[in-house]
């Protein structure tokens, strides 16, 4: 049975288009130690979909600029090349994932609403807990549940199993998965962290997230995404396909040394981060963009 | 100026405050005339309270309704935390995203 549904993953999957040339080549790039700002600027825009939206973020409330960033190569000079890098794989993903979903029970506008609160807390936890690259860390919040996404478009019939099982019988969606598919969505979001090449901490995070003691990579990222998606679930902001809070792994919580005094002094600073971070909502529905065009960086 | 509950709200009142989500993202904002479509939205979205132009009693919550919206909140907190509430971790994540959503819903 697992074997079965695996390789309809795996073909499914491969379906999938692969994440955008621009965002590979702009990472190769970043390896010259002779690139400039500009150089970057120009493959980015190149592929002007992605450069727009990256535009619309960079200028959000979320990073805080004080002046408007017109161009790629301004944002990079400003931001840095891994914000932008970071954004780019963002977009990427949206689009990736940009189907007409009509699956009764499973609203996609909540699902990222969810992601995307989990990803700003993540980065306001992997703050203080010290990771070394919080703006990945946002990124590894925002995908951590992306193997549902990839349940919800190739095994849609066992999906909607799946939401039956957590309505009906009340229990948590990974149980439900576990009994319909025999696996689970952190192992079904690994297979496509694996064939989008995504960087080891961020495979990661969508692996592990549910299980953080089992990281190897970047424990204290994969870590800051299990708290966050916890105290996003009980904030009740978003629904991931279903509304249970799950239980704080004790070997990670003894292990960062925390406690509830710490927790609590952290929620404020998550609150006006998920708040700041709903500009990536717009990328969802396009309601107000669709018209912007990036300036070229020529 | 009135407080109404989502349930009361009627198309074509006009939003006298922003109306924002649990975690204070924008829903609605202030000055917008209310239709059918984003009545049912903030239904959906769990928004319990919305001011309204219009004849009512002006400024802060009644004592009624500041213990009204703290029932509502320990309510969702109940349904959410079901499956955990017996680990006392949890139990007491569960009072400290209480303090939280109260102070926050006072704001």
């Amino acid at each position: 049975m697992k074997e079965e549904v695996m390789k309809r993953i795996i073909d499914g999957i491969a379906g999938l288009p692969t994440l955008p040339t621009v965002l590979q080549r702009a990472t190769k790039l970043l390896q010259d130690p002779d690139i400039s700002a500009a150089d970057v600027g120009r493959v980015i825009v190149k592929d002007q979909a992605i450069a727009s939206k990256v535009l619309r973020l960079v200028n959000s409330a979320f990073y805080g600029c004080q002046r408007q960033i017109s161009t790629i190569s301004q944002a990079v000079v400003i931001l840095g090349f891994n914000i932008v890098k970071n954004l780019i794989l963002s977009v990427s993903v949206f689009e990736s994932f940009s189907y007409d979903s009509q699956t009764e029970g499973f609203d996609r506008y909540r699902f990222w609403e969810h992601s995307i609160a989990c990803g700003a807390a993540t980065r306001v936890i992997s703050r203080h807990l010290g990771v070394k690259d919080p703006e990945e860390a946002f990124v590894g919040g925002l995908l951590h549940d992306i193997g549902k996404l990839v349940l919800e478009q190739f095994l849609n019939e066992e999906f909607v199993k799946i939401l039956r099982l957590v309505n009906e019988r009340g229990v948590p969606f990974l149980v439900a998965e576990e009994e319909v598919l025999g696996m689970g969505h952190p192992e079904v979001g690994r297979s496509l962290a694996q064939r989008w090449n995504l960087p080891p901490p961020l495979e990661e995070t969508i692996a592990y997230h549910h299980n953080p003691a089992s990281a190897e990579v970047e424990l204290k990222l994969v870590s800051a995404c299990h708290l966050a998606d916890v105290l996003v679930k009980a904030m009740g902001i978003g629904h991931s396909g279903d509304d249970f809070v799950p239980e704080i792994n004790k070997r990670i919580w003894e292990g960062l040394k925390l406690d509830l005094k710490t927790i609590s002094g952290w929620l404020g600073e998550i609150g006006d981060e998920v708040e700041k971070s709903s500009s990536f909502l717009t990328l969802f529905k396009e309601e107000e963009g669709g018209g912007e065009v990036a300036q070229t960086d020529t | 100026m009135k407080r109404l509950r989502t349930t009361e709200l009627q198309p074509g009142m006009v939003v006298a405050k922003v109306v924002t989500d649990i975690a204070g993202r924008i829903l609605v904002a202030e000055g917008v005339t209310l239709n059918e479509g984003l009545i049912s939205r903030l239904c959906q979205r769990d928004v319990d309270v919305v001011w309204v132009k219009g004849d009512g009693e002006e400024g802060s919550l009644s004592p009624e309704e500041i213990e009204r919206t703290k029932e509502k909140i320990q309510e969702d907190l109940d349904r959410r935390f079901r499956l955990v509430i017996e680990d006392p971790l949890m139990g007491g994540l569960k009072d400290r995203i209480f303090d939280y959503l109260v102070r926050r819903e006072g704001e």
